[in-house]
């Protein structure tokens, strides 16, 4: 009898744990209160609309009395070794007057230690850094009034901010939600090369050796891989060459159909493996005859051995060792830039690589993926818990000035960076005089000295051109020249490339579940039909049904119906 | 009677050889992705890149161990670290052994109430949040204290020392010690102790390296970058070369930044590897001799 009581009891109080479950505050608050946040950011958007001019100058300090203290999350960032100490802190706070408080997280795990506050109710005052937060989730956190809007602070103080969305304006569209208002502020961080980041470089030595001009058409590329594994070029009479190679793990864009798809079809991995908008539809690029062909053409490099199997395999490391060997072995590579498969600081032979334009297709087609909008990113969010909002958007205004962003980046004045006179006889990238030169690389920084870019500024790529041209980055300027002579004149028309787009919350949750397992099954089956592991032909039928089935449609309605809403404006 | 050694029968040879082979083999598995990393830890970075390091150091340096030491973060997550494993493992050793003992007592009053409450805490756990909120409230938010007293009780292992000490520790032994006049609080420490090296010996292990890797207590909890631990600079630093292709858009890599991902020499991370699980390969010997000698040698006769 006492055993079965026993036994009841435990069964009872274990029916129980069931009820953890339920009643959790976050989501139940999140449902009500989403209506009473849209008519708060309609009022918002209107008084945004007669909210008056900004001053002319930020006045510094922002505060005189000490009497404002301001928590920031931020995230670890190498060479900051700690926040409270860093001097780029202590000079923002002499210039400001404000005192900074931080709550670090490690970098690996900024979003998620970010949600844990969040949820918890302990907002910190300001978030900036790259916590990796996407759109949707900031929308929703702005409407429920947890992200202050901005557009207000932007009108009345935002004189350097104003100023940085003259000099970019695509930063606008890349921070504006839809309903109107500005959650966050962006970094400005207009990298040029890397908006055309999926390039080929070919070791221009081999081209003299055999007397060969750089390929235009994607057959005059096939010649080239079949004169460097056939030829000899590098003259000690064994077939050695490595005609082209890339990598699968660690590399930037070192796969070859990065490069040389866009000779049959328009092709940018980044959206769901490779969407793009085709006459004001969004479509996939995988699914059409034209990818079938390029796959069918990397396949042939792989059966004629011109592009070695191991680069859907292999980590970037061995890729190194093979661009670097003492004989020169490799003849082509795909990558964002020559450091990723050259050590640049241990041996020139990144110097003897050049990126060629993309070729043309047997259809004619002729692009280079463009990464239009990626110059900017949401870094920086003003929360309800911040007793001096109008401080912390001043603060966050004066790091848009030329100098806060040379702090925050390069260090002090006079040590990792400084002005430069007319007359100093330097030129910068883009052939004009230097108006500043960096005197240490990023990683030779002394240690906490500056932020290491944790937060925003404002670098347009007029700003990062006229820095000096310098030996530790030596690489700058011919890649600055290789993308504008090489890859900009085939650039496909803006309304081809996918706009910044804001998903709602369920949109998001759909497009979660589907997209990780499409952009798996897309690369494990684009590296099975071009190493030849799969029939192309046979298998394709089965490929498309298969995507189907995964849900690739319901992902391009989503797509299309936030790019309608985007575009509608 | 004079002992002589038999002779091993040829079965028992090939027994013996076939034993030892494999052995030697599982060791070289082991042992050489160790002596690799250490190795390399030694040599310089291009020729680790370039896969010039097969078994011994090439171009022996110390680079690497001094360009470690340059940075601040890995001096402060070496104290921190050392700082919670030693503290954390003396309280945890200390609680467990004042919770085990008494359960273990068979004349205990209320000792199946208790024990089954300590079941109890293996059942559920709150989640990520309501934790968050109780250490919030408990002002343990970025505190050293949050490394060390939340995880004080390890139920699963007291429940280990309890049967340890069923077992192990006889009935008679506390009663020849009462009949002497011995407290309870003198047999724990004056008898229980010594005679339980083993089982306090692997306790140490096991709290030791749960404190020692413990990564994501010291992520959520503490938030001034001079209280993180090891793993957590380690964590930066190793993984400092992941880059997926939504992270070059989000993040807004450029050609320096990446640079300076990729420049992290090889040599500082196999540097870094040696250096942060020095501690642990020094402490194991030191407790591996109590796991292997007798126990109660001599104590009791019958």
């Amino acid at each position: 009898m006492k055993r079965k009581l026993f036994t009841l009891l435990l069964a009872a109080i274990m029916a129980g744990s069931a009820l953890t479950g339920c009643g959790g505050d976050g989501n139940s608050e999140t449902e009500s209160s989403a209506p009473e946040a849209q008519s708060s950011a309609a009022e918002n958007s209107e008084a945004s609309e007669s909210g008056s001019a900004a001053p002319g100058e930020l006045e510094l300090p922002i505060v005189s009395d000490g009497s404002v203290t301001l928590t920031l999350y931020e995230h670890t960032r190498l060479g900051v070794d700690d926040f409270e100490n860093n001097e780029f802190t202590t000079w923002l706070q002499d210039q400001t007057g404000i005192q900074l408080d931080f709550i670090v997280s490690p970098e690996q795990s900024a979003l998620e230690k970010l949600n844990v506050l969040l949820v918890s109710g302990d907002y910190p005052d300001v978030i900036t850094g790259n916590t990796g937060m996407p759109s949707a989730q900031i929308n929703l956190y702005g409407q429920q009034g947890i992200f202050l809007a901005l557009n207000d602070y932007i009108d009345q103080y935002g004189v350097n901010t104003q100023k940085a969305f003259e000099a970019y304006p695509a930063a606008l569209d890349i921070i504006t939600m839809p309903d109107g208002n500005i959650y966050a502020l962006p970094d400005i961080n207009d990298c040029y090369h890397c908006q055309m980041d999926n390039k080929m470089w070919v070791y221009q030595p081999w081209l003299d050796a055999l007397g060969l001009e750089v390929p235009q058409t994607t057959e005059e590329f096939r010649d080239m891989l079949v004169a460097f594994k056939e030829q000899d070029p590098n003259g000690n009479g064994q077939a050695d060459e490595i005609p082209m190679m890339g990598s699968n793990n660690g590399g930037w864009s070192a796969f070859p159909e990065y490069f040389l798809m866009n000779s049959f079809v328009y092709y940018d991995p980044t959206y769901c493996g490779g969407l793009y908008v085709d006459n004001g539809q969004i479509t996939a690029a995988y699914t059409s005859d034209a990818w079938k062909e390029g796959l069918k053409y990397l396949n042939s490099f792989i059966q004629d051995g011109l592009l070695a199997p191991e680069t859907y395999t292999q980590d970037n490391s061995v890729l190194i060792q093979n661009a670097e060997n003492p004989t020169p072995i490799l003849g082509a590579v795909p990558s964002g830039y020559m450091g990723m498969f050259c050590q640049i600081d241990a041996s020139d032979r990144w110097k003897d690589f050049v990126a060629i334009s993309p070729v043309e297709g047997p259809e004619g087609v002729r692009y280079c993926k463009w990464s239009a909008y990626s110059g900017a990113s949401m870094k920086y969010i003003i929360t309800s818990a911040c007793e001096h909002p109008v401080e912390a958007f001043k603060l966050a205004d004066f790091l848009y000035t030329e100098e806060a962003t040379l702090r925050s980046c390069n260090g002090p004045e006079g040590v990792g960076w400084q002005y430069l006179d007319e007359d100093s006889g330097k030129l910068g990238i883009d052939g004009e005089p230097a108006d500043y030169e960096i005197l240490i690389g990023v990683d030779d920084q002394p240690a906490n000295s500056s932020w290491n870019q944790g937060t925003i500024g404002l670098r347009t790529s007029d700003f990062r051109n006229s820095a000096a041209l310098a030996e530790a980055s030596a690489y700058e300027a011919p890649l600055h020249y290789m993308t504008e002579d090489n890859y900009a004149p085939y650039q496909p028309p803006i309304e081809m490339v996918i706009p910044p787009l804001f998903f709602t919350e369920e949109q998001s949750n759909e497009l979660l579940n589907v997209e990780t397992s499409i952009t798996n099954y897309l690369k494990e089956k684009t590296a099975g039909f071009i190493t030849g592991a799969l029939d192309i032909d046979a298998e394709w039928e089965n490929y498309l049904a298969e995507l189907e089935a995964m849900g690739l449609p319901t992902v391009i309605s989503i797509y299309q119906e936030a790019y309608e809403a985007v575009t509608a404006n | 009677m004079a002992v002589d050694f038999y002779k091993p029968s040829l079965s028992d040879r090939i027994f013996n050889i076939v034993v030892f082979l494999l052995a030697t083999f599982s060791l070289v598995i082991v042992l050489y992705p160790l002596i690799l990393v250490v190795s390399s830890s030694f040599s310089d970075g291009n020729s680790i890149v370039m896969g010039k390091v097969l078994l011994l150091p090439v171009n022996a340096n110390l680079g690497g161990y001094k360009e470690i030491f340059g940075y601040q973060s890995v001096f402060i997550g070496y104290a921190n670290a050392i700082l919670y494993m030693v503290v954390g493992t003396l309280l945890n050793l200390t609680v467990s052994i004042l919770m085990a003992y008494p359960l273990s007592r068979l004349d205990l009053k209320g000792r199946k109430f208790l024990t089954l409450l300590l079941i109890f805490t293996m059942l559920f756990n709150a989640g990520l949040i309501p934790n968050y909120l109780l250490m919030r409230d408990l002002n343990l938010i970025n505190s050293r204290l949050v490394m060390i007293l939340p995880k004080a009780i390890n139920a699963y292992n007291i429940i280990v020392m309890i049967t340890y000490f069923r077992g192990n520790v006889a009935r008679e032994l506390l009663e020849a010690t009462k009949i002497d006049g011995c407290s309870d609080f003198r047999f724990v420490t004056a008898i229980l102790i010594p005679i339980s090296k083993p089982i306090i010996a692997v306790m140490t292990l096991f709290f030791a390296m749960g404190h020692w890797n413990s990564y994501f207590d010291a992520m959520i909890y503490l938030n001034s970058s001079s209280k993180f631990p090891l793993q957590l600079v380690l964590k930066e630093i190793l993984l400092q070369n992941q880059i997926t292709p939504d992270m070059m858009s989000t993040m807004n890599l450029t050609a320096e930044e990446m640079a300076m991902r990729m420049g992290l020499s090889q040599q500082l991370k196999y540097a870094l590897i040696v250096v942060s699980s020095v501690p642990l390969m020094i402490l194991y010997p030191f407790i591996q001799k109590y796991f292997v000698k007798g126990v109660m040698i001599g104590s009791i006769k019958g």
